[in-house]
This record gives C-alpha cells, sequence and structure tokens, in this order.
C-alpha cells in the first residue's frame, strides 16, 4: 500500500497533464483510508463499551457503523473500482489556498468582528481566485460586505462579535 | 486554542479601541476589571445568554424576562440563544465572561448542574453568581388515559413487584428529572424500565400512542392540555407543594417518598466575582419582573413562584442540586 | 360545525386584510430566506419571534407558516443552482437539480418545482382539511419499535440514491451513520468521539455538514476547473419547463404528493423519507434508471413535490394532538405558547378561527407562492449569467454568515469548512455525499428507536413482530428485497453474463 501512497504524492507533483491514465493507486487510496478510519472507529466504539444487541451500550451502534465503513473500505481497496479521476494539477493548490483563506476568515471573525474580514475574504476571492479588475473588486467587496452587515446583523439581529471597525466608528463620535 | 486568540486579542482590542464604547459612560479607564460599576448600570447593551434554542419554555421566560428588565432597569437585555453543546458552550462563554454585568444568562438543572457531572467541561457552578430565581416548572408522573394504573402507589407497587418490567419516560438522559428517578429507584428499591426520549414532545407521543406504561415530565401547559383533554392521567406532583392547578394530586413526599422532588428551575446567573451593587441591581429588577402581570401571563401564572427566591436562595437550591445528584452519577 | 362550514370561517379569517397582508410577508420572506444559503426557517422564525409576540396570535402564526412553506420553495432555488441544501429534505433536489443546471436546465427544474411544490402543498391542504385528525392517530402509532423499521426503509432508499456502485453509496452511508454518532450518547447521557470539544457535545450540525459537503465542496472544486473568471460555460436552455417536461413529470407530483402527505405526518424525519421514497420510487420506475444522478427531471419534481406536501401536512400532529414533528414546528408552537394558546386535542375546538384560519391561509399562501415564484424562475436563472468568480465569492461569504447564524456559534463555520474540504475530496475521488448526508439525518434516529425499543421491551426482540406498524413496515422491506433479488435473478437469466451492473450488488454480501 506504501507503494500506491507515493505514487500518489507523485503523481501530484508532476501532474501536469489533465489526462490521467487509469491507475487502481489513485482509486485504492481514499478507500484505504476509509478502512483505516473505520478499523479506528471501531476501536474508539469497543472503548465505549458495546454491551449486547438485547442491552445495547453506547459504543454498539458506532461499533457495527464502523464495521461498515471498515468492510466496505476494505473491499474498495481491494477490488478498486476502475474509474476515471480527475487528475491533480496546480490549480488543486489553488484550492488548498482557498480553504487557508476560509479559515483565516473565521479566526479572524471571531476576534475582530464581521467587516474586516468579509472585505478581505471578498477581495481575495474576487482578485486572485476570480479574477476581477481592481476596482470592481473594491467596489464589490466594500458594497457586499456593508450590505451583508445590514442585512444579517441590523435586519435578522444575528449576534456578530464585536466588531472593531463598528467600535471605532463609534468612539470616534456617532 | 480558539478561546485563547480570541481572549488575548479581545482583551488588546477591548483596550484599544472600545474602551470608548465600553466605558465612556461608567467614567472608568479600566475596562478589564470588575470594577466598572456605578449607579450607571446598565449603561449599555446587555447580553442574556439562553443555553437552549429558541421556541421553548426557557426561551420564553427569558424573553419575557429580557423585555421586562429592559424597561425596568433601562438598557437593552438582548436575548442570545445558543444551544450548541447541550447548552455548554453558551455556559462555558459566560463563565469566562467578564464580570461587569453585561453579560448574564439563564440557567437550569441541566446546564448548571448536570451536564459538568455527566462530561468533563471547563466550567462547573462555582464559577458563576446567582443572581435570582425567575420561573419554577413542575413534574409530575402520569399514565394514559386506558392505564391499569389508577395511582401512584399502584403503579410503584407493580414496578417493585415486577422489576424492569414497567416502562417510564423521561425527558433526556441528563435531565434531573432522568436523576430523580435514579435516585427514587435506588432509595426505595423500585425498578423501572427507564426509557429517554429527546423531549416532551416525544414523550407525550409515546405515552398517547400507547407505546410507554408511564411518563415522568415537565408540568408545562402541552402537558397540562392532555390532562385537561383526558388523554393523560397525573398520578403524583413531584414538587415539593401540591399545584395550584391540580390541588388534589398528591405529593410524592406525601406519598412516604421522603425527599424525593424535583422541579426544572430558571435562574439568572452572572460570571463568578460579580460585584454586589450589580447583583442587588439585578436581583431587584427580577423581583419586580415576577410581579409583573404581563410577564407572569406570558411565562404562565403557574410557572412564576409565589414568593421570590432572591441570589442567595437560588445559589443555595443550585448547591443542593449538586449535593444530591453528585451520587447518582457515576 | 361541518367541515366546508368551518373552512369558509377559516377564509373569512384568513381574507382579513391584516392576515393577507401577513400571509404574503411571511411567503416572501420564506422565499427570501430559503434563497439565502444557511439562514433557514429555523434561524428565521427565531429571529422574527419576538417581533411576533407583540402580533395578534392567528396572523402571528399565519405569518409564521408562511416562512416556513416559503422556504421550502426557495430553499430549492440554491439546491438546484449551486449545490446548496440548506435543508435535509433538498438534499436529493440538489442532485439531479444541479445536474439540470449544469446542464443548461436550470429554469426547467426551477420551473418543475415550482409547480409541483405548489400541487403537493395543495394537495397536502386539502388532505390537512378533512383528514387531518384521522392521520394524527397515525403518527401516535408510530411508537420506537415503528421507528427503527421506517430508518431501516430510509437506509435501504439511501444506498439507492448514489450514483456510484452500491458498496460505495453503502461505505459513504456508514460513513455518515459514524459521523453521526459524535456528541452525547441519546440514551445515557455520555460523551461519544468528541475529544474533549464542548462544541461538539451536540453533534455536527446537519445543515453545517449538508452544505459543507454539497455546496463548499463544490464550490472549492470549482476554483481547480475554471480559468480566472470564466463563467459556467453553459447556455442556459429555455426557462420554462415544455410540453414534454411536464409530461415526464406529471407521475412524478402525483406520487409525491401523496407520499409525502402521508410520510409528513410522521414526527422526526418524515419530510425526509418522503423526499428519499419520492425520488427511489421514481428511480425504479423509470424506464432507464441510470438517468437519475446526471439530470432527470422526475428526480426534481417528485422529491421536490414530496418536501412540501410533507412540510403542510407536518402540521396534522401540531395543531390536532400538540405534537411539534420539527424544530420550526417547535418554534411555532413555543409562539403559540407566548400567545397563552396550548396547541393540543382542545386547539379545534376551542380556537376555530386560529386553526381554520391557518388552513385556509395556506390555500392561499400557495397560491401567491406560485404566482410569486413563477417570474421569480427567470430571476434566479439571470444569476448565472453572473461571473462564477463573484457568484463563488459570495456564496461563501453568505453560507459562513449563514452557517454561524444558526447556532450563533463560530465552531459551525469550521464545521461547515472542514466538510467542505471533505466534500471537496470526495469529488475527487468518486464519492457521492449524497448518501452520506441522509445517513446522517436517519442515524441518529435509528440509533435512538432501538435502544428504546430493547428498554421498553427488556430486551426481546419480538418487539419488532408484535407492534403493528414495525411489522408492517418491516413486512413490506421483505417484499422489497424479495422483489429484487427475484428481479434480478429473471433478468439474469435473461441475459447471460452482465458487466456487474450497480443494481445487482447485493446489499449483504
Amino acid at each position: 500500500m506504501v507503494t500506491s501512497i507515493l505514487e500518489a504524492g507523485q503523481r501530484l507533483e508532476r501532474s501536469e497533464d489533465e489526462t490521467l491514465p487509469r491507475r487502481a493507486g489513485l482509486n485504492r487510496l481514499p478507500a484505504l483510508v476509509l478502512f483505516i478510519v473505520g478499523v479506528a472507529a471501531m476501536i474508539g466504539a469497543w472503548n465505549l463499551s458495546v454491551g449486547s444487541l438485547q442491552h445495547p451500550q453506547p459504543g454498539l451502534w458506532p461499533f457495527v457503523v464502523s464495521f461498515v465503513i471498515a468492510l466496505t473500505g476494505g473491499i474498495l481497496t481491494l477490488f478498486p473500482e476502475q474509474i476515471p479521476l480527475e487528475a491533480w494539477n496546480r490549480r488543486s493548490l489553488g484550492v488548498i489556498g482557498g480553504i487557508v483563506s476560509l479559515g483565516v476568515f473565521i479566526i479572524l471573525f471571531e476576534t475582530i468582528g464581521f467587516i474586516i474580514p468579509a472585505i478581505l475574504m471578498l477581495v481575495l476571492w474576487l482578485k486572485v481566485f476570480g479574477g476581477e479588475r481592481w476596482i470592481p473588486t473594491i467596489i464589490l467587496s466594500i458594497v457586499g460586505s456593508a450590505t451583508s452587515y445590514l442585512l444579517f446583523a441590523e435586519l435578522l439581529g444575528v449576534p456578530f462579535p464585536q466588531d472593531i471597525v463598528l467600535n471605532a466608528l463609534s468612539w470616534i463620535g456617532i | 486554542m480558539r478561546f485563547n486568540l480570541k481572549s488575548t486579542f479581545f482583551t488588546s482590542a477591548a483596550v484599544i479601541l472600545s474602551v470608548g464604547v465600553a466605558v465612556s459612560l461608567t467614567g472608568c479607564g479600566a475596562a478589564g476589571t470588575a470594577e466598572a460599576v456605578d449607579a450607571g448600570y446598565p449603561a449599555k447593551t446587555v447580553k442574556f445568554l439562553m443555553p437552549y434554542a429558541a421556541g421553548g419554555p426557557s426561551d420564553v421566560t427569558s424573553r419575557a424576562m429580557a423585555q421586562c428588565l429592559s424597561q425596568g432597569l433601562g438598557g437593552t437585555f438582548v436575548v442570545e440563544n445558543q444551544s450548541s453543546g447541550a447548552g455548554a458552550v453558551a455556559m462555558q462563554q459566560l463563565a469566562s465572561a467578564k464580570p461587569d454585568g453585561y453579560t448574564v444568562g439563564l440557567s437550569t438543572n441541566g446546564p448548571m448542574v448536570l451536564n459538568p457531572m455527566f462530561n468533563e467541561l471547563p466550567y462547573s457552578m462555582d464559577d458563576f453568581t446567582a443572581i435570582g430565581t425567575m420561573a419554577k416548572i413542575p413534574t409530575m408522573f402520569a399514565v394514559g388515559k386506558d392505564s391499569p394504573f389508577k395511582d401512584a402507589e399502584s403503579l410503584f407497587q407493580a414496578a417493585q413487584e415486577n422489576p424492569g418490567t414497567i416502562s417510564m419516560g423521561v425527558p433526556g438522559a441528563t435531565s434531573s428529572l432522568a436523576i430523580e428517578l435514579k435516585k427514587l429507584q435506588q432509595d426505595f428499591d423500585i425498578e423501572f424500565a427507564v426509557v429517554p426520549t429527546s423531549g416532551s414532545a416525544e414523550l407525550i407521543t409515546n405515552l398517547l400512542g400507547g407505546h410507554i406504561d408511564a411518563v415522568f415530565i415537565n408540568d408545562h401547559k402541552d402537558v397540562a392540555a392532555h390532562v385537561k383533554d383526558g388523554g393523560f392521567v397525573p398520578l403524583a406532583a413531584a414538587s415539593q407543594e401540591r399545584s395550584k392547578t391540580y390541588a388534589d394530586l398528591p405529593t410524592m413526599e406525601e406519598l412516604g417518598y421522603e425527599g424525593f422532588f424535583t422541579d426544572s428551575v430558571y435562574g439568572l446567573f452572572g460570571p463568578k466575582g460579580l460585584p454586589d451593587a450589580i447583583v442587588a441591581t439585578l436581583e431587584s429588577g427580577i423581583e419586580a419582573c415576577t410581579q409583573d402581570q404581563e410577564v407572569i401571563d406570558q411565562i404562565g401564572e403557574r410557572f412564576v413562584p409565589d414568593t421570590f427566591s432572591n441570589a442567595e436562595e437560588t445559589a443555595a437550591v443550585f448547591a443542593d442540586m449538586q449535593t444530591r445528584y453528585e451520587p447518582l452519577v457515576g | 360545525m361541518d367541515t366546508l362550514d368551518s373552512l369558509t370561517l377559516g377564509f373569512s379569517v384568513a381574507f382579513e386584510p391584516t392576515n393577507l397582508l401577513f400571509v404574503l410577508i411571511g411567503v416572501v420572506i420564506g422565499t427570501a430566506i430559503g434563497v439565502l444559503p444557511g439562514l433557514g426557517p429555523t434561524a428565521t422564525i427565531a429571529l422574527l419571534l419576538p417581533i411576533t409576540y407583540t402580533m395578534d396570535a392567528t396572523t402571528s402564526i399565519i405569518m409564521l407558516a408562511g416562512i416556513y412553506y416559503g422556504s421550502m420553495y426557495g430553499g430549492t432555488i440554491t439546491s438546484v443552482l449551486l449545490r446548496l441544501p440548506g435543508e435535509a429534505a433538498s438534499v436529493v433536489t440538489a442532485i439531479d437539480g444541479y445536474q439540470m443546471t449544469k446542464q443548461g436546465r436550470a429554469g426547467t427544474a426551477l420551473g418543475i418545482a415550482a409547480i409541483g411544490s405548489f400541487i403537493g402543498g395543495t394537495v397536502s391542504i386539502i388532505g390537512l382539511t378533512f383528514l387531518a385528525p384521522m392521520l394524527a392517530n397515525v403518527a401516535l402509532a408510530m411508537g420506537p419499535a415503528a421507528y427503527v423499521a421506517l430508518m431501516v426503509l430510509g437506509l435501504f432508499l439511501v444506498t439507492s440514491i448514489g450514483t456510484g456502485s452500491t458498496i460505495k453509496s453503502l461505505c459513504m452511508a456508514g460513513l455518515g451513520l459514524a459521523l453521526s454518532t459524535v456528541g452525547q450518547d441519546p440514551i445515557d447521557g455520555s460523551s461519544r468521539f468528541t475529544f474533549g470539544s464542548v462544541g461538539l457535545l451536540s453533534g455536527f450540525d446537519f445543515v453545517a455538514v449538508a452544505m459543507g459537503l454539497f455546496g463548499v465542496g463544490e464550490l472549492l472544486h470549482s476554483l481547480e476547473k475554471s480559468e480566472h473568471g470564466q463563467a459556467i460555460k453553459v447556455k442556459i436552455k429555455n426557462i420554462w419547463p415544455s410540453r414534454k417536461d411536464m409530461k415526464e413529470s406529471s407521475g412524478a407530483i402525483a406520487r409525491g404528493s401523496v407520499l409525502g402527505f402521508f410520510i409528513g405526518v410522521l414526527p422526526g424525519g418524515g419530510g425526509v423519507i418522503s423526499s428519499l421514497a419520492s425520488y427511489a420510487m421514481e428511480k425504479k420506475r423509470a424506464k432507464d434508471p441510470s438517468r437519475f444522478g446526471k439530470g432527470a427531471i422526475e428526480g426534481v419534481a417528485g422529491p421536490e413535490t414530496a418536501n412540501n406536501a410533507s412540510s403542510t401536512s407536518a402540521f396534522i400532529p401540531l395543531l390536532v394532538l400538540g405534537i411539534p414533528s420539527n424544530v420550526v414546528l417547535a418554534l411555532i408552537f413555543g409562539a403559540l405558547l407566548m400567545h397563552g394558546m396550548t396547541p393540543g386535542p382542545q386547539l379545534i375546538a376551542e380556537q376555530p378561527n386560529l386553526f381554520w384560519g391557518i388552513i385556509a391561509s395556506m390555500y392561499i399562501g400557495n397560491l401567491m407562492l406560485l404566482v410569486l415564484n413563477i417570474p421569480l424562475v427567470g430571476v434566479f436563472v439571470q444569476m448565472l449569467r453572473v461571473r462564477t468568480g463573484i457568484l463563488i465569492a459570495f456564496a461563501l461569504l453568505i453560507v459562513m454568515i449563514g452557517v454561524f447564524s444558526i447556532n450563533n456559534s463560530p465552531f459551525d463555520m469550521w464545521v461547515v469548512l472542514g466538510f467542505g474540504v471533505l466534500g471537496w475530496l470526495m469529488n475527487k475521488t468518486g464519492f457521492d455525499p449524497g448518501p452520506l448526508v441522509l445517513a446522517f439525518v436517519l442515524g441518529p434516529i435509528l440509533e435512538k428507536s432501538f435502544r428504546q425499543s430493547m428498554l421498553i421491551s427488556g430486551g426481546s426482540l419480538e418487539i419488532f413482530v408484535t407492534d403493528p406498524a414495525a411489522a408492517l413496515i418491516f413486512g413490506a422491506i421483505a417484499l422489497g428485497i424479495l422483489y429484487k433479488v427475484l428481479g434480478t435473478r429473471l433478468k439474469r437469466r435473461k441475459k447471460t453474463a452482465p458487466v456487474i451492473p450497480a443494481e445487482s450488488v447485493d446489499i449483504d454480501s
């Protein structure tokens, strides 16, 4: 199995080509991961105490469903389906950038409130991922953030975390 | 991790930027301390945390009280429902809030006393300051209309003679009713087949449908409707006093089950270290609200206690729950 | 007073100008809210609840009900256009609806969904008018044992909706079931797989899971597919369903109405099961089941109709018995309590104006929704002309806020992001999120009901035979399996050596 993981890794590096030959390795890897997850969950469930069918304890049901995952994951690892999969390419790395940006958005949202993170996120996604020009990007980000703030926080009363922009504004004297 | 980051960032942000909002009206510079108190309280929006989702009796209580407190004390009390983590998230937020009176919250037996016993949580009862009792929901034992059990004695006797065959539904595994029932079974050598459900609605469905033999349930308006209709036959009240609505219904203690009582108590709490002056302000605020006819109508006349339990008494009630339940939760 | 007199009374209440206005406000808010991903009817009604305390009781319930069924229409829109299902019942719609969008048939999908929803809703209101008390008893007949049977049936249906092989669907269903066990144990309250996280005590939030796996996963996926700023290169074909579309969907709509109405009465999972059952039924009946999952119009028409029919019949247990069958109805229940009215067996007798007023307002509200939605279909389809980059950026921002607003908790934002990553990876590796999400809804009900049954019966499995409703459903399942096995045998005899079609892989092998 190690070989298939290595292969997958190598593929990730040199995968400029969109057309990928059908490789069992790539089909096997996720199934193997599922198999491992299933087995790990079975162990976790066993430790919760399983009881019996007639007198089930907290672990029984998780044990049964983890077994289903491990079994099906195992079958799929041994007999992978030969279906063509999408190649990993350089833009896949862009997706990772997108994921990180959303994580940063959540952290900032919790600490400095909605407005600044929302503007930053919209700028990033519109400019970098969306390829918009600067002027529409800036206008859309500011107007979009302000509108969402008004809609959600003011109109619907969603309690956003303390917002430093609004705090600063009200301190200046509004 | 999240929380650390949040608190450090928040403190600095608060000091640098929000000083103006936070303290301009009280005239005190130290945003991080609890001394920002004087006659001006409440000078800004007070966050009223709710460990349950909107719509239930605790929500109705919170909203009625928040509105009344806003009118009575000035300021705005804003209810914020945070039901995630079975209420633990709201309780943790309340415990870690600044004790300046601008974060308060409703809590009851479950989130305050039982959840920290069942799960490893970063808070315990000692992290809160009790302010007063807003409402109390009594509990009762009931059976369906076709039940062979006509009174509580016959039900309990049957459970004693045929252990584990009579099913008794309770609202939830970690509810005070489930724990109290466990105590009853231990103390009096009774054994029901206890069936936890996900709340009153499911309990009512199962009793009306004849899927369970009896229920131990919060005696709220939904139950009262079925008692009135005849679908539910109440057997015993499980509060310390008889219910005003069912004056003929004996309490469990009257039936000889000494020390058996439980109510869902809706208390108002603040974080630990809440200054006395603020406690006093809020305490008198709630006391006035519990006598306000509009509030009483909204919450329900039966659920607002006639005599107000102040901060000290409320704290004692919850401390008593703690000592009662501790040996039962293993 | 017979039913028609009562209905006349109801219409006289519903036609009061204030009430008419608030039906309209309700359905408009409902549609709008349904369109904003994440911000479902639960969050909205919770937010609006305090306002309704100051209003007249009947008017406020009429409005809240309008928001609820209005949001069922609105929820379809994001499922179809962006693959963002905001609630459990729209998950099924997202499967074929989004495929239709990719083929440029978004307008057709939305149009047929609006028509189906109207028909399903109306059929269900007629049922509610005439059969409510009788059906309320059906809801009561379903005890824990019957729910076990119903959920087993649901899981069978789940594994049949996937587009891949049965083994893969089964694996994903298993994963969904496993994920749903995170949190407090339903029976003894101990925590399972929470790893000390307070936020996980109540488990993963369904909306966050569904929107992560479907929507956010798809949005991330589109990042690597499209070149910078390119629009989805799909020409929007006809906006309206053609005569052929209507003909193809009419059977699905008729069956969906009936299924949705009856199954929707059941508290807990009724809505999901009805849309699932409708999808599975249409797939079974189709001459070419392989079209499903690739943009089959019946796959949108049937479940969407069933979903709306069930959201209406879900009012039956609430209004007749005082039992709220889902979170939204629990909120409406709370609103009624706040007005000093207790939904329960006496409600019809004590508050005829309220009861019949609400029912009559539903006829009007559904008609309003149809009139409102048909032109809106055109507007929403235009949304697809917005450049992909802009659409993605705003969809993500609104998903994040919407998910936050469910519990006012940033934790759910992490959940939606985490499941978004998982959804993207599943997309890359050829796994289908549908079975996962649906199993996630059904699993907890199955486990809880099974353990309750064992407690009630003292550990005897006989309860599943002695409980009439459970026996009935299990019998139906057994017949279904028998039919499938025999059918496959016959097919095999006809065609020699088939190339292992997905359908014929035995579940219990």
